[in-house]
């Protein structure tokens, strides 16, 4: 999150990118993970480097590589003046390769390793999720002031099938009712968290106490969620709220329009999102439709990691 | 439970009357997307396969710029 303020944003990076490196972005977990061609060959140009990923741990950082492997760089400082001395030391290496180093001859991929790949399913689609720690001001929630950790807003990715789909217009073509249990399990136990200082914990099934959620015939919806974890590490985490939204579809039944709004009260923080305000705060998580064309909409949920989990997440 | 009572106050007004957002809720939805300063970022062209990448890297003659995190860094990180 801090990168993408302090450095991305940073215009002398940003030209530098654009003009004279092919940037690409990639999840580590899978990345260091995965048994194919392109994990090895990442795994290849990491070793090069301090990120060794000793006992399977992170290799998480910011590389500058040629096409051949060659590592031309490596930095996991967050100040953009430090990575732009990177980028300029790798350009200057880069430079200084054989021709042959810097143009080889790529093979196809070959089969790629299918325990870490994870693709939308055909006929699903992608809602965009974005969560924001909120405060109270002048008698309005808005979002958090000042230069307070987590301020910023986090974005993740709700997937759905084409059944579960199906499933949602049937529901509304009905009359309504209740959320499918397992769509509703999903958009509670790994969308409503508080991913604003990196990856949160996602809720067990046993943390929903109230998990309601409605849909009249028109395709509105209102509800309300009350979620708490057991005490970890000396701490519980919770999240309670109401969640509204109004939902559209194709003549082909597709989703035209998923609107989702949860608003709510967080308290507690993860292994990896410390820094969490003392008290019950506002945090909310607003969804909207994707056409998923742009390729960060094609950025897999987090709770993916888990598949089984994610797809089947009524299930314990 | 105070908060319950709050929003769901709000938002049943918005069940019954219309298919879209009420004012307050539109503002609401404001503050929590990301700003056009928290967005700066998207405007570098990623991509999102590094296979692909080096094909392309191989093709134009430019170095590959990794971007590795534990987490997507263009989607939760």
């Amino acid at each position: 999150m801090t990168d993408r303020l302090l450095v991305f944003s940073n215009p002398e990076v940003q030209k530098l990118l654009k003009e004279k490196f092919i940037p690409v972005a990639a999840n580590d977990w899978y990345q260091r993970r995965r048994q194919d061609a392109e994990g090895e060959f990442f795994r290849s140009v990491a070793n090069q480097g301090p990120r060794k990923g000793q006992g399977g741990g992170t290799r998480q950082g910011h590389y500058v590589l040629s096409a051949s492997g060659t590592l031309l760089g490596y930095n996991n400082n967050r100040g953009p003046a430090r990575r732009l001395k990177m980028m300029r030391n790798a350009l200057s290496l880069w430079n200084d390769l054989p021709a042959k180093a810097k143009k080889p001859t790529i093979p196809e991929i070959g089969k790629a390793d299918p325990k870490f790949q994870r693709l939308l399913p055909s006929g699903g689609q992608v809602i965009k999720a974005y969560t924001r720690c909120l405060e109270m001001r002048d008698g309005k929630l808005m979002a958090m002031g000042g230069e307070k950790v987590g301020k910023l807003a986090a974005v993740d990715h709700l997937w759905l099938q084409k059944g579960e789909i199906k499933q949602l217009h049937q529901l509304q073509k009905g009359g309504g009712g209740p959320l499918p249990a397992r769509i509703r399990a999903r958009i509670l136990r790994f969308h409503l968290t508080d991913s604003t200082r990196g990856e949160p914990p996602h809720w067990a099934v046993g943390d929903m106490k109230m998990a309601m959620i409605q849909m009249n015939s028109k395709g509105e919806l209102a509800g309300g969620f009350s979620l708490m974890s057991d005490v970890k590490d000396g701490q519980k985490r919770s999240y309670s709220g109401t969640i509204f939204g109004h939902l559209l579809f194709t003549a082909e039944g597709k989703l035209a329009k998923f609107e989702l709004l949860a608003t709510g009260e967080h308290e507690g923080e993860g292994r990896f999102t410390k820094g969490a305000r003392p008290d019950p705060s506002p945090l909310a998580v607003y969804f909207t439709l994707s056409d998923g064309k742009k390729a960060a909409d094609q950025i897999p949920p987090q709770g993916m990691h888990w598949e089984r989990g994610y797809w089947q997440a009524e299930k314990k | 439970m105070r908060w319950f009572f709050v929003t769901l106050a709000l938002g049943s007004s918005v069940i019954s009357v219309c298919a879209g957002w009420k004012l307050e809720q539109t503002r609401l939805i404001k503050e929590i997307l990301p700003t056009k300063a928290e967005s700066a970022w998207a405007e570098i062209p990623w991509r999102t396969n590094l296979w692909e990448a080096r094909k392309e890297s191989a093709k134009v003659g430019k170095p590959i710029y990794l971007w590795e995190m534990d987490g997507h860094p263009l989607g939760c990180t």
